[in-house]
């Protein structure tokens, strides 16, 4: 089918193969290519760059989308973070052509241009969206049963004028991908809260950062796992979840029909 | 012009219109799309600030719009079509059937009990069902009962047809249908109101979700003697009554995100109005606004906000989520900004204040009459200072809420304008006949007694079927009954017909106030041919019910004793009649600002003479002295403009530098003494307008005097039209003057031209910063987006308390920040005081010439805040503009249309009836003291030529009995309310105290 650059941020890389390595085998199943992004960078991180050098941030972002451009390929990313930096950045970009033409001037003497600029997609948006979630339901072969709690993390859904769908408040459409597995997508009372790790929060206030988590996680009644689309809300919930913390693309390649052995799921406890 | 109207849209702005029309003598047809005219306002519980009972105070007007002959009301209609004319348009309208026959209906409501087919009414949500036939509430006007085509067994399946089975007068007729019908008019009164926004794209808070998150408009339903509860808060998911109720501000309003960026006006005052309901009907609970500001500009709304605070709980913070427990109670998440502190908290209900949004189908409207919509959906008048009803095109006003969110009030203002600019000179203007009374007494009395359950309001605290079997008792009495709602056209129906049947001659209804209902049920006498003077009423839901709500044997005891006085009274009743005066067709209008000019090129162009007196040395008023605000047209052209027409106009006499010193006479005949500098000059009128605007407020009484650094917003306004003010920082403080203890009110202008001046400041003064030091910033409507517009220039804005004034020194300000709890040192170049109104100099005089009343606020009283704001104690007296309340130039123009409107009304037909009720003196008895004429209140008393005896001008008495009541040598008696009438009255009640 198409073929997407594939933008793996820090965490997955560095941190937890895992869910590359499930992205991989789904897309594969899919019908996705994934391709690899040579010399990319750091995103950069939204909160923390973007909130001391708004230029360096977005500078540093259109070199990335630079390389996605040559390759002629749109983005496609596993991380919220990531999300928002290059799809706030491109549009940024798109919007303001004289703010555009000032950052290609900075970066074509390091020998990147920004002519066009491409789409920017979470993984989780592209198959919603794009790839559709009926397509989804028809590769599913091994339906699941699992009593999931949905997380959509900040990122996903905001700012709202750059997002697909109307709200952020009370979305479905990541509860849809959920259920498209077979799990039961389950109602809690934090559903909307943050998981404390953004915006430097995590770094600077670590105590109020995982009361937050803690919060959230209490709320969960009766769910086999959480299910998230974001690595950096994954390693938080994790701190402190007594259950099962899954990425998405986790859960899609199970009820695609993957082995957990496959892709390293079996060390989780 | 063709002298026929169409009003479109039967709610109060809609039926002011048309009243006032066929007042002048105008055939309207008014056009309402829902099956009876009322509106918003006859679903509301109350009232606010005056707590009147909503229903209580607006089914006088809409009866009142029914017996209307040049009134014709066309119910599920809607306009489809327009063609102009050369003598005005002809409309297209569409009729959706009611399957039930108007004509034969009584509206017994027989096949609402047999109808097997339950439907939910719009706001009645989860609580209350209605029947496939039936009223949307109970005094429904036309009094018949309509048919719900799409859930219908008969209409949707061909089965049951209970209804007209079981109807006695055959009166439904399921072969009805759609038809459409052209009406050739010559001017067409746009009033289709708005519709409250229902929140579902604000997900956060669950509306529709959780059930227990209603919206105030559904609250309002509950509260309602007449709603789906009977009056009862219930919450939806357990049915039982919340101890601690949340309300949310600003829900679908001042909200870009949803598209909702303008601040819809009403929802903080009718906020505070449920919440104190809410209190009224549970004292132990626990009620809380969360609020952003509250915007409480408008007459009397400061004080009842001020009084409000003491028994509710008000929350600075607009939540970010409302969370469901497992038991349906609700987790509202805030910030406290006051207290800097984000909370959980846990409520029982949860009410969204949400906004007022354009009315279905307006944007279609606007087609069909080729009108501008705003960017949120609402009408737009071409020019709103100039001409704020009128839209581009010739002959098409738009009033009330149609042009974007407003009260009652601001409605009702705008609402008579159209009887002023529509018909002008053209036409005849009829000379109102004296009304032929019906006469005799009829010989011994036969008595008949209405009881009203006024819904649940009476009925479920007095026994009611005990007082109508104690009332057959009475002497006299040979007929007693009970009815669900006298007022409604069925009870009037029932009283006609027990007159003609039984040949009743006097009549007694015991119900509510005469205040608010006598004319309704004299109008049902004079219908029967009875005198309307023949009834009595016993105000049994004020004194008995609502006072005795916790003890039903002493309130059904007690509504016994009014019964029986009232009888005892009406036996002893004799017919009145009314009596018609001539009436100049001139005015006087006094004050040459905007307000007044307006007003007298409205009554010059309606062919009247008007006196235009003017204090100062020129005309212009305070207008001379205002700034534009961004996007309209500058104020000072406005008022240059209107003095050069009033200047030109021959119909218009101007008299400058001159005082009214002297009032005699009464309406149609008043004679206005002037000082002018060329001696006293006596204008004789019929009618007058006061429009004396208001003065600044001095800042003294907030603690600040200009001078130095600090200027008033005035000499701001003046530097920066002479360009002379150099960059800086500047910071602006507002409410000076107001909200103190001197001047506990509102003054409703004053941030929207602040706000505006600061604009000015931001983008004419280069170099400039701005910091504001607010309150409440209250830029209601679309003001919101000055204020939006202001703080992107970069404006900074403090919140301060009114507890904790800033302090200034030589070169800064030091201010309590509310928000973040500390002080804020702003050094600064420039302080601007921004001053709220007060009443004019000479308010006093003038009030006490005319004899006519202050508010608290010192601003003219009018008769009724809501339904009468124009409207003087003394007939014929009419005021607009800010000497009635501190406003803008747009409202004051509004208003000075209509108050020429009204006054046009009173003029135009050349004669005017005067109630009997009234004064007369015998002058054998009467020793000429003189204390009567002291006393009274409306100047209706003066000595007899010869100086023997006292004398009542009877067109200026109103029949309030204080010269009676007083009077040492009993020689004066009160047609109505006699000597007689009275001690029988009394003994009767004396005689219960012996039983």
């Amino acid at each position: 089918m198409s073929e997407l650059a594939f933008f793996l941020g820090c965490i997955i890389p560095n941190r937890m193969p895992e869910i590359e390595k499930a992205a991989r085998l789904s897309a594969e199943r899919l019908g996705i290519t994934l391709s690899d992004m040579g010399g990319a960078s750091c995103c950069p991180a939204p909160g923390v760059m973007k909130s001391f050098d708004q230029t360096l941030w977005l500078k540093l972002a259109a070199r990335n989308l630079s390389i996605a451009e040559a390759m002629g390929c749109d983005i496609v990313t596993l991380c919220n973070g990531c999300y928002g930096t290059l799809k706030d950045a491109s549009m940024e970009l798109r919007e303001d052509p004289a703010l555009c033409a000032s950052v290609c001037e900075a970066l074509r003497p390091k020998g990147y241009d920004l002519a066009v600029v491409p789409d920017v997609y979470h993984f989780v948006e592209y198959l919603y969206h794009t790839y559709g979630v009926d397509a989804l339901r028809e590769r599913v072969t091994t339906p699941l049963s699992y009593k999931v709690a949905v997380h959509y993390g900040c990122h996903l859904l905001k700012p709202t004028k750059y997002r697909q769908g109307a709200s952020s408040e009370r979305p479905t459409f990541f509860d849809e991908l959920v259920e498209v597995t077979g799990a039961t997508s389950i109602p809690y009372a934090e559903k909307a809260s943050c998981c404390g790790a953004g915006g430097g929060v995590r770094s600077g206030l670590k105590d109020i950062s995982l009361a937050m988590a803690q919060k959230k996680v209490d709320s969960i009644k009766g769910a086999d796992c959480i299910v998230t689309p974001c690595p950096f809300c994954h390693m938080q919930l994790e701190q402190v979840a007594d259950i099962p913390v899954l990425h998405y693309v986790q859960l899609l390649a199970l009820s695609l029909g993957v082995q957990p052995g496959e892709m390293g799921l079996e060390v989780l406890p | 012009m063709n002298k026929t109207a169409a009003v479109i849209g039967g709610g109060i702005s809609g039926m002011q219109a048309a009243l006032s029309l066929a007042d002048r003598g105008i055939k309207v047809y008014l056009i309402e799309r829902s099956s009876s005219i009322g509106g918003i306002m006859a679903r509301l519980d109350k009232t606010m600030p005056t707590m009147d009972c909503s229903i209580c105070i607006l089914s006088p007007f809409m009866l009142a719009v029914a017996r209307n002959p040049l009134i014709e009301v066309m119910t599920l209609a809607e306009v489809v079509g327009d063609e102009r004319t050369a003598g005005g348009h002809t409309l297209t309208v569409r009729t959706h059937p009611r399957y039930v026959d108007l004509e034969k209906c009584t509206g017994c409501r027989e096949c609402m009990a047999k109808c097997p087919k339950k439907v939910t009414l719009p706001y009645e949500g989860a609580y209350g069902t209605q029947k496939a036939i039936h009223f949307d509430f109970d005094q429904a006007i036309p009094a018949a009962p309509y048919i719900d085509a799409s859930v219908c067994l008969k209409l949707t399946k061909g089965i049951c047809g209970n209804c007209a089975k079981f109807c006695d007068k055959d009166a439904i007729d399921f072969d009805q249908v759609e038809e459409e019908a052209t009406l050739s008019v010559g001017g067409v009164v746009i009033a289709t109101g708005a519709e409250p926004y229902l929140p579902t794209d604000r997900p956060e808070y669950g509306y529709g979700v959780y059930k227990n998150v209603i919206t105030a408009m559904e609250l309002e339903r509950l509260l309602s003697a007449a709603g789906p509860t009977g009056g009862t808060v219930l919450r939806a998911s357990d049915k039982k009554e919340p101890k601690r109720v949340a309300f949310i501000n600003c829900v679908g309003s001042r909200d870009h995100k949803t598209g909702k960026g303008y601040c819809s006006k009403v929802c903080c005052m009718y906020g505070i109005k449920e919440a104190l309901l809410v209190k009224d009907h549970d004292k132990e609970a626990d009620v809380t606004i969360f609020y952003i500001d509250i915007r409480a500009s408008g007459k009397g709304y400061e004080e009842f906000y001020q009084n409000a605070r003491s028994s509710l709980r008000f929350v600075r913070g607009r939540p970010g989520e409302v969370l469901e427990c497992d038991n349906g109670d609700l987790i509202v998440r805030y910030e406290d900004t006051e207290a800097q502190e984000v909370r959980e908290e846990r409520f029982d209900l949860v009410v969204l204040n949400s906004a007022l949004v354009p009315s279905k189908g307006s944007a279609e409207l606007a087609r069909i009459f080729d009108i501008p919509i705003n960017e949120y959906g609402f009408f737009e008048a071409d020019n709103d200072y100039a001409d704020p009803l009128s839209p581009r095109q010739h002959g098409v006003y738009i009033i009330g809420a149609c042009q974007g969110p407003n009260d009652i009030t601001d409605s009702v203002s705008q609402s008579i304008g159209p009887v002023a600019k529509a018909y002008g000179l053209e036409g005849d203007i009829p000379v109102r006949t004296a009304r032929e009374l019906p006469g005799t007494d009829g010989g011994a009395p036969r008595v008949g007694v209405f009881v009203c359950h006024c819904g649940k309001n009476i009925g479920r605290y007095v026994d009611v079927p005990a007082v109508v079997e104690y009332a057959r008792t009475l002497p006299d009495v040979v007929y007693a009954e009970e009815s669900l709602f006298t007022c409604s056209e069925a009870g009037q129906s029932s009283i006609k017909e027990k007159i003609k049947e039984l040949g009743l001659n006097r009549v007694v209804v015991a119900a509510c106030s005469p205040k608010t209902h006598e004319n309704t049920f004299q109008e049902a006498l004079v219908e029967a041919g009875l005198n309307p003077y023949m009834l009595e009423m016993a105000n049994i839901r004020n004194q008995c019910s609502w006072v005795h709500s916790e003890d039903m044997a002493s309130a059904t005891q007690k509504t016994k004793d009014l019964v029986r006085m009232s009888v005892a009274k009406a036996r002893l009743l004799t017919p009145l009649y009314e009596r018609q005066v001539p009436v100049r067709r001139a005015a006087v209008v006094i004050g040459g600002g905007v307000a007044g000019m307006t007003s007298a090129l409205e009554l010059a162009r309606n062919g009247f003479g008007v006196t235009l007196v003017e204090r100062s040395a020129s005309l212009g008023g305070r207008a001379s002295l205002a700034s534009t605000i961004e996007g309209g047209p500058d104020p000072r052209r406005v008022a240059r403009d209107l003095a050069k027409r009033v200047a030109t106009e021959e119909s218009i006499d101007i008299l400058l530098s001159s005082e009214v010193t002297a009032v005699e006479g009464f309406v149609g005949d008043f004679t206005i003494g002037v000082t002018t500098p060329a001696g006293v000059r006596d204008v004789p009128c019929g009618s007058v307008i006061i429009a004396t605007g208001f003065d600044y407020a001095d800042p003294v009484s907030s603690g600040y005097r200009p001078g130095g650094m600090v200027m008033t917003e005035e000499e701001l306004i003046t530097a920066l039209d002479e360009k002379s003010l150099a960059g800086g920082a500047y910071v602006f403080m507002l409410c000076m003057g107001v909200r103190n203890a001197e001047h506990p009110y509102c003054s409703r202008f004053c941030c929207i031209s602040s706000l505006n001046h600061v604009r000015r400041v931001l983008t004419e003064v280069p170099g400039a910063s701005v910091t504001v030091l607010y309150r409440d910033i209250r830029s209601y409507g679309y003001y919101e987006d000055i204020y939006k517009e202001v703080s992107e220039l970069g404006a900074r804005f403090i919140r301060y308390a009114p507890e904790e004034m800033p302090v200034l020194s030589d070169d800064a300000v030091t201010v309590r920040d509310q928000t973040s709890g500390e002080d804020i040192l702003v050094p600064c170049d420039r302080v601007v005081l921004e001053r709220g109104a007060v009443p004019p100099t000479g308010t006093t005089a003038l009030r006490q010439l005319f004899k006519i009343s202050a508010a608290p606020s010192g601003f003219y009283a009018e008769t009724h805040l809501k339904l009468a704001p124009l409207d003087t104690a003394l007939d014929g007296v009419f005021i607009a503009g800010g000497c009635q309340y501190p406003k803008s130039i747009p409202e004051s123009v509004s208003q000075a249309i209509s108050a020429a409107g009204r006054a046009a009304i009173v003029m135009g037909s050349g004669s005017y009836a005067v109630q009997p009720i009234s004064a007369s003196i015998d002058a054998a008895k009467c020793v000429a003291c003189r204390q009567c004429e002291e006393l009274c209140p409306y100047k209706a008393l003066q000595m007899s030529e010869d100086g023997t005896h006292m004398e009542v001008i009877t067109v200026s008495c109103k029949g309030c009995g204080t010269c009676a009541a007083f009077c040492p040598s009993n020689a004066i008696t009160i047609s109505g309310f006699t000597y007689n009438q009275e001690k029988h009255k009394l003994k009767a009640a004396l005689e219960g105290a012996m039983e």
